[in-house]
């Protein structure tokens, strides 16, 4: 309350009613009440709604018109197929910091990088061989008439039987065959890709694989054949589940160029700095080049 | 039950009593009864004559339950039926009173003789009179929920749905619009 002055706060303590004359009793007057009202006791509520509807709108404060009703019976019906995914998708994924391995139905084997999922249907290995995945995974894929599709952000990767490697995260993507054939395909074009070649983002011409043991991670390596440090950090962001700054500008983007042995943190970053020409400092969970 | 009302459950309790719900207007009738007693009582100054206004106040809600809106807040429809019936009442008094050539209303309205200038029981008839008079109605209802039945802000608020603030806001209002009618008194 603002400030009263002397005149208003007299106006407001002598308006205080002090000697309040006492009510009559509630009980008296409802019985009162219920005198002078013909048929109250007899009453009786002659709307439609039911014994539910008037529990449902005791507690809920809902109230069923037919209005609601229609709009519930929509909302049902709308949201029916993405429920149905909900309830027949299955999701394997690797958490950051972690690599897995999985054997799917049709016998396939998927080995997921870190922070990396793939999810399908239940229908999977009768209907069809689809997969949804984010991140990066390697696939060795058993032979069988039905093709195995992955879907990824950036298209669509079809085989029958192989072995390849799939790279689809936010920093680009790349697919890289070790046996066998794929057909990469998205929007605008489709490129069949034969063993020992690895595609990226732009699908323009296969590129040789020129290094063995592809893809590294699966050999506790990382392969940096002029990488810039940005990205390098990502992958080693991911796979050790740390943050990585780069308070210098400049190195951001030095071509990083070596094949590293990741079963080390300590080791992987002193070879990092040594490779980018920086120095670095650790602290447990988050490291600065700089 | 027949306790506290909260603001949902008011709502709720509204939505019943629209559908012909008994037991939900008795819970509003035990919860508002006295308030909009009090309330009445401050404006015709009688306790008998209040207690009719009262029961002829939820006899009308009662009968037009079926026409009730369950958002807006019961005390202020209470509030409003019940000043209609106070002015019907004045009303009919003035008319019985003009044959008599006499003022009625209140027979306070006059301005005050000297002496009685600092008697608190006089300027308390004399606010009782002007709040009445010449309060606009939001004011007026609030201001008798705080000052004559002793409700605390917060409650007026939930009572009349609305917020602490405007709550302060009207009170201070009141009070400015009573300071400049009670000029001559100070």
């Amino acid at each position: 309350m603002k400030k009263l002055d002397k005149i208003e706060r007299i106006i407001w303590e002598t308006s205080f009613d002090n000697n309040i004359s006492k009510p009559p009793d509630i009980d008296k007057s409802w019985k009162n009440f219920k005198e002078k009202v013909d048929n109250f006791d007899n009453y009786y509520s002659y709307s439609k709604t039911s014994f539910y509807q008037n529990l449902l709108s005791y507690f809920f404060g809902i109230r069923l018109t037919s209005n609601s009703i229609i709009s519930f019976i929509l909302i049902l019906i709308i949201s029916a197929p993405v429920a149905y995914n909900f309830i027949n998708t299955k999701t394997l994924k690797a958490n950051r910091g972690c690599l897995e391995s999985f054997i799917l139905e049709d016998g396939s084997i998927v080995k997921l990088n870190s922070e990396s999922k793939i999810s399908y249907s239940s229908k999977f290995n009768q209907n069809n061989r689809d997969i949804k995945l984010t991140g990066e995974a390697y696939f060795e894929v058993s032979n069988n008439e039905m093709p195995f599709k992955v879907n990824t952000d950036y298209g669509i990767i079809k085989v029958l039987g192989t072995s390849f490697n799939v790279r689809a995260r936010p920093d680009g993507f790349e697919v890289g065959v070790i046996s066998g054939n794929v057909i990469v395909e998205n929007k605008n074009q489709s490129i069949n890709l034969k063993s020992g070649q690895k595609i990226d983002l732009n699908l323009s011409t296969p590129k040789k694989l020129n290094y063995q043991n592809y893809p590294g991670w699966k050999y506790e390596t990382l392969v940096c054949d002029g990488i810039p440090l940005l990205k390098v950090s990502g992958e080693i962001e991911r796979l050790f589940d740390i943050s990585i700054k780069i308070s210098n500008n400049q190195i951001e983007n030095t071509k990083i160029s070596g094949i590293l042995q990741t079963t080390n943190l300590q080791t992987v970053l002193s070879s990092i700095s040594l490779l980018a020409q920086c120095q670095f400092k650790f602290d447990g969970e988050t490291c600065t080049f700089f | 039950m027949h306790t506290v009302v909260k603001t949902d459950l008011e709502k709720t309790l509204l939505i019943r009593l629209k559908d012909g719900d008994k037991d939900a207007f008795k819970t509003l009738f035990y919860n508002y009864y006295n308030t909009v007693l009090g309330f009445v009582n401050y404006k015709v100054v009688d306790m008998d004559l209040a207690n009719d206004i009262t029961q002829e106040t939820f006899i009308r809600i009662w009968k037009s339950h079926p026409s009730i809106r369950p958002s807006k807040s019961f005390f202020s429809f209470a509030a409003r039926i019940s000043s209609n019936l106070c002015n019907d009442h004045f009303r009919h008094l003035n008319v019985r009173a003009k044959n008599k050539d006499r003022i009625a209303y209140s027979n306070y309205q006059g301005s005050p003789s000297p002496e009685l200038i600092n008697d608190e029981i006089e300027l308390k008839k004399r606010i009782n009179y002007l709040v009445n008079t010449v309060l606009p109605e939001k004011c007026q209802t609030i201001f008798i929920l705080s000052r004559i039945e002793h409700k605390k802000n917060k409650d007026i608020a939930q009572i009349l749905d609305i917020s602490i603030r405007t709550v302060e806001n009207q009170l201070y209002r009141s009070l400015k619009i009573l300071k400049k009618h009670l000029k001559e008194y100070f």
